[in-house]
């Protein structure tokens, strides 16, 4: 297992007393009280955290879904809490590539076309694109199933679909929530290992948020959620 | 094509019904207002040609009234007033059996003077010889189109019936295609020469003198000393001021029908809203995925509102398309009433125009457009989230309920305000009346939360938990099941008010009919407009029939149709035996001595419509043009619902004194004790010569012919309304499948934990049927309020008409099960599909 000394010392994430809370009924549920994070270009981490403890708010934040109410967010050296809506949504079409529980494919497009369209959103659609998206699919071992939609796979072969949208921008930040929350284990297992050697063969940042030991054992660095504040926690074995 | 709009175009694809029922719903919007744009262009166009053709190049006309023009004007136009371009014209209306249903135009005209007048008719043409026309005695000639049609070649003889008068005419030519003006214009034209026409109706006077005179100062000129020349009753005025006259009598005709068709748009808007809004939910947690990986708010707008485009222009094309078809069967329907009720009008073809597929073009995207409006918003607005719970949005749902259930009770409030206005506009009426039912529509969300409040416990206490969840899914999906119960009660009280509308007017009529018809026998001459006299029957056969065995009394009737100062005038002389009395009924005036001044010519009786289209009362003065011309007070408004656009009652001897003429148009026969109205008929019919052509009916049998004009005229009201239903029916289907289809999990879930198909199929059609009768019950204060303004403001606006009200407790029971039957029926697709979705199907589809 390749450690955090591999990563070059320029923080790709830093979170500094990030709070946020929600409204229930009457009452306000204090779900983050002051999070610090701060995480390093190339490094794999892992969040973990019970239930309930607001690790998917956590993502959302740092995805510029969610606006924190308090506290400041940087990623890639862009403080996205400052931005605007529309300057958000730009900004994850940029930097960020996701990997839902659910895949989350658009079920109209091709599995090529899926790959192909975090790029196109970004205006850069050429034959090198193409290639990138090619050449990902085949090292998923999926090269043959470009033309296919994505509800004739398996469950197993639509979430590597997803780790490839994911990276197929060259983000510079990939968020994973519960990336084998829906897979038997034997197939997230083989989900995880491509995870893993496509993150670290291209050198790109991942912060996975997951109940899975096994993905935990795979990261640089383990931090774990508790009462509303994050921890950093022993690592793997 | 970006990937963008490559999935959407995809998902619409891959939805085929869904899709479908949207362009059903935009085309059959689209289609029925098209339609009937095109069935009132059609028979208007139809008009203006045949007006044209008739009006020719004339600049101005002599109208002679009811009294019509002595022969001798024409050449004291000429020598006198020095108008040289002038024709005289007699015209009438001829029917023959070998046409039947239609009646001809029979234009008398000087074939000499003819030439800067209507050079279209072709006279001298090579078809035909002219003089034949002239020396042939009872010579006609129509275009070669008409004489192919009846089966006429030159030469044969044709038996036509001409204002109630057996003529038998010669067919001496044919003539050709109406030059600039088109075949249309030739279509219901028989031209004879003025003597024949004035033999055939014989009356030796003119109707017209056509005229040219020259622009500006000199025409003043002339026309002045024209008018110098003219007798009482005569009018110069310009060509065509009288046809542009009587096309305005279509004015309410043509709006009422408008109205309606913009209601089947309504419900068009509404299918498309459903069926946008459904694209749109399920694809929510799409649109959340695509919002997290960088898709902006802007780029999600653009790929929404470019499906409802395109489904906009599709739906829109295929409407215009259908709406063409519709056109040709409604424009028979709309011709049949304007010839039963204004004027005679052929159509033979629709006129398509680029405007009118314009507007329905515009109409129809910009429907669509409007009605994805909130469906785009929803889309737009989707946060980007990975994954989103339905029940939220339920909850916004849930909060507007009571913000909706008030302004609903605003909306009703400003439509009853609008209609409480004092003003006569019919536009202020439908804009109150459509916020009247909507108001009530809007009060749908809350009427269901409270029923499901209340039968919650009776449903679960008799049905079990099936019928408690059944209840409760009702008020789960409200954003669902909402706008279908609101698009239900619209449906419902448009087709029960309307209903009840035209069930009270129709007992209105017979009851109107029970005591106008006081004869019991009447004879009249065949007229080609039900509303309109035509011929008159000649005071020696009148003396005669008087004198039948079998014979009591008789009331003689005159009516014509006069140019006046209120436009043109429908006047009516009468000279009543005491018995018909009892046939007028007073809104206004006294009884007791009205009919006395009324006899003795000193005062006029109006018609309801005629007052209040003038806004006259008792005592107010109302001029009638004749010879001599007359200004008599009114001494009564009587309820009348013969014509729509009034009529002035005079005494015969007020006729008399105006006109030289003692024809009679229809008489009233009252017999003697014990005498059989069938026997008298024959013995009467017997009196009649030859040549005589007229119809003697009982009591009984014309009573029956003006309920069957009746129940015509209210076809086409019947065909929109039903069609209107269709589009709100559709709507409905595509909402509970909408709702279905959102629940398939959970059906799942249950089919999956024990749950028979059939218990499902009963879940559903539960569900359904409290959405019914919700929709039924309130329904019944929106049918009422619709049927309430449609006869006391839409109806009196319209037609001047006062109508009571006939409404039952079945209005009750309608409504109901009109709205649980059609929401039964809507939830039968919905039900079936989801009964035999297999669980497994359901749950992986989440």
């Amino acid at each position: 297992m390749t450690g955090s000394s591999g990563a070059t010392r320029s923080p790709v994430v830093r979170l500094t007393g990030v709070r946020k809370s929600f409204p229930e009924g009457d009452r306000v549920r204090d779900v983050l009280l002051g999070v610090e994070i701060e995480i390093d270009r190339g490094e794999f981490v892992v969040l973990l955290g019970p239930s309930g403890s607001g690790k998917s708010t956590l993502l959302n934040l740092v995805a510029g879904i969610d606006a924190p109410d308090a506290g400041s967010i940087w990623i890639a050296g862009n403080e996205i809490a400052r931005l605007d809506e529309r300057e958000r949504t730009l900004f994850r079409r940029a930097h960020l590539g996701f990997v839902f529980q659910f895949y989350n494919l658009i079920p109209t497009l091709t599995v090529e076309e899926n790959l192909l369209l975090p790029i196109e959103l970004q205006g850069r659609v050429g034959t090198e694109a193409r290639e990138r998206a090619r050449s990902l699919l085949d090292r998923v071992g999926l090269a043959d199933r470009a033309g296919t939609f994505p509800d004739r796979l398996s469950g197993g072969e639509q979430q590597r679909i997803a780790l490839c949208r994911a990276l197929v921008h060259e983000p510079d930040l990939i968020l994973a929530d519960e990336p084998t929350g829906n897979l038997d284990p034997e197939t997230g297992e083989r989900v995880l290992d491509l995870l893993d050697e496509l993150v670290r063969a291209d050198g790109r940042t991942l912060l996975a948020v997951t109940h899975s030991a096994t993905l935990a054992a795979r990261a640089d660095r383990v931090l774990r959620l508790e009462g509303g504040r994050v921890v950093e926690a022993a690592p793997a074995p | 094509m970006s990937l963008l709009g490559r999935a959407s175009r995809r998902f619409l694809l891959r939805h085929p019904g869904q899709l479908a029922l949207t362009l059903l719903g935009v085309a059959l919007g689209v289609a029925v207002v098209v339609s009937i744009d095109l069935a009132i262009l059609s028979s208007r166009a139809a008009f203006a040609a045949s007006t044209e053709t008739v009006a020719g190049r004339a600049t101005h006309a002599i109208e002679g009234g009811a009294a019509r023009l002595p022969d001798d004007l024409l050449a004291r136009v000429r020598r006198e007033a020095g108008v040289r371009a002038s024709a005289p014209v007699v015209e009438a209306y001829a029917m023959t059996r070998a046409l039947p249903g239609r009646a001809l135009r029979l234009l008398g005209i000087d074939p000499f003077s003819e030439r800067p007048f209507r050079p279209w008719l072709g006279l001298g043409g090579p078809d035909f010889d002219l003089t034949r026309l002239i020396t042939d005695a009872g010579g006609v000639v129509v275009a070669a189109e008409v004489a192919a049609e009846a089966g006429w070649r030159v030469d044969d003889p044709v038996d036509l019936i001409v204002e109630g008068r057996r003529v038998t005419a010669t067919l001496v030519g044919v003539i050709g295609e109406g030059g600039d003006l088109g075949g249309e214009a030739l279509r219901d034209l028989m031209i004879t020469d003025i003597a024949t026409a004035q033999r055939f109706l014989a009356r030796p006077r003119l109707d017209r003198i056509d005229l040219r005179l020259p622009e500006g100062a000199p025409g003043e000129e002339a026309a002045a000393r024209v008018r110098a020349l003219l007798p009482g009753g005569a009018t110069l005025a310009p060509a065509g001021a009288r046809a542009e006259e009587m096309a305005g009598m279509l004015g309410a005709f043509d709006l009422n029908l408008t109205a309606l068709s913009l209601l089947a748009l309504v419900f068009g808007v509404f299918l498309i809203y459903n069926a946008m809004t459904f694209s749109v939910v399920q694809r929510r947690e799409l649109f959340g995925g695509l919002r997290a990986i960088g898709v902006t708010r802007r780029e999600l707008f653009g790929m929404v509102i470019s499906e409802a485009a395109w489904t906009g222009v599709v739906g829109t094309v295929l409407g215009l398309a259908l709406g063409v078809a519709l056109g040709r069967g409604l424009v028979g329907l709309v011709t049949r009433t304007i010839n039963d009720l204004y004027f005679v009008v052929s159509v033979e073809s629709v006129t398509v125009t680029p405007i009118l597929l314009l507007k329905g073009g515009v109409l129809g995207v910009g429907a669509t457009l409007l009605a994805a409006l909130p469906a785009v918003r929803e889309a737009v607005l989707a946060p980007p989230r990975t994954s989103m719970v339905r029940s939220l949005g339920e909850a916004r749902a849930r909060d507007l309920v009571p913000r909706l259930g008030w302004a609903g009770v605003a909306v009703s409030l400003a439509g009853v305000a609008l209609l409480l206005l004092p003003t006569r506009s019919l536009v202020v009426g439908f804009v109150g009346l459509a916020c009247v039912v909507l108001g009530i529509a809007a009060l749908a969300p809350v009427s269901t939360v409270v029923a499901a409040r209340l039968l919650t416990p009776l449903l679960g206490r008799t049905v079990g938990i099936l019928g408690t969840m059944a209840s409760r899914g009702v008020v789960a999906a409200l954003s669902r099941t909402a706008p279908a119960i609101a698009a239900l009660v619209v449906a419902v009280s448009v087709t029960v008010g309307l209903g009840v509308m035209i069930a009270s007017f129709r007992a209105t009529l017979i009851d109107w009919l029970d005591y106008t018809l006081q004869a019991d026998i009447y004879v009249a001459p065949p007229s080609a407009v039900a509303s309109r006299s035509a011929g008159t029957l000649p005071p020696e056969l009148v003396q005669r029939m008087s004198d039948t065995p079998g014979v009591a009394g008789v009331s003689t009737l005159r009516a014509a149709e006069v140019p006046s100062e209120y436009g043109e005038l429908r006047i009516v002389a009468l000279d009543l035996d005491p018995r018909g009395e009892a046939a007028y009924r007073f809104r206004a005036g006294d009884p007791a001595t009205a009919f006395a001044r009324f006899r003795a010519g000193e005062a006029l009786l109006v018609s309801e419509p005629f007052a209040y289209r003038h806004g006259l009362g008792v005592g107010d003065r109302v001029r009638i043009p004749g010879a001599e011309g007359v200004e008599l007070p009114i001494a009564a408004v009587f309820t009348d619902f013969g014509s729509d656009q009034g009529v002035v009652l005079m005494g015969r001897v007020v006729w008399d004194r105006l006109f030289d003429d003692a024809g009679v148009t229809s008489l009233g026969i009252f017999l003697a004790e014990g005498a059989r109205t069938r026997e008298v008929i024959a013995a009467l019919e017997a009196t009649v010569g030859a040549d005589q052509a007229v119809f003697i009916n009982s009591n009984r049998r014309l009573r029956e012919g003006s309920l069957v004009v009746f129940d015509r005229t209210f076809a086409i009201t019947g065909v929109l309304r039903a069609l209107a239903f269709v589009v709100a029916f559709i709507g409905v289907i595509s909402a509970l499948m909408a709702l279905q289809l959102e629940r398939a999990r959970e059906l799942g879930v249950l089919r999956a934990n024990g749950l028979t198909p059939r218990q499902v199929w009963g879940l559903v059609t539960a569900q359904t049927g409290l959405m019914g009768v919700v929709a039924g019950v309130l329904a019944i204060p929106a049918g009422l309020a619709l049927a309430v303004v449609m006869i006391f403001v839409v109806n009196k606006r319209s037609f001047g008409w006062t109508l009571e009200m006939t409404v039952g407790p079945e209005l009750l029971v309608q409504s109901v099960a009109l709205a649980v039957l059609a929401a039964l029926a809507a939830g039968i697709w919905p039900a079936w599909r989801m009964s035999r979705t297999s669980p497994a199907v359901a749950l992986r589809n989440e």
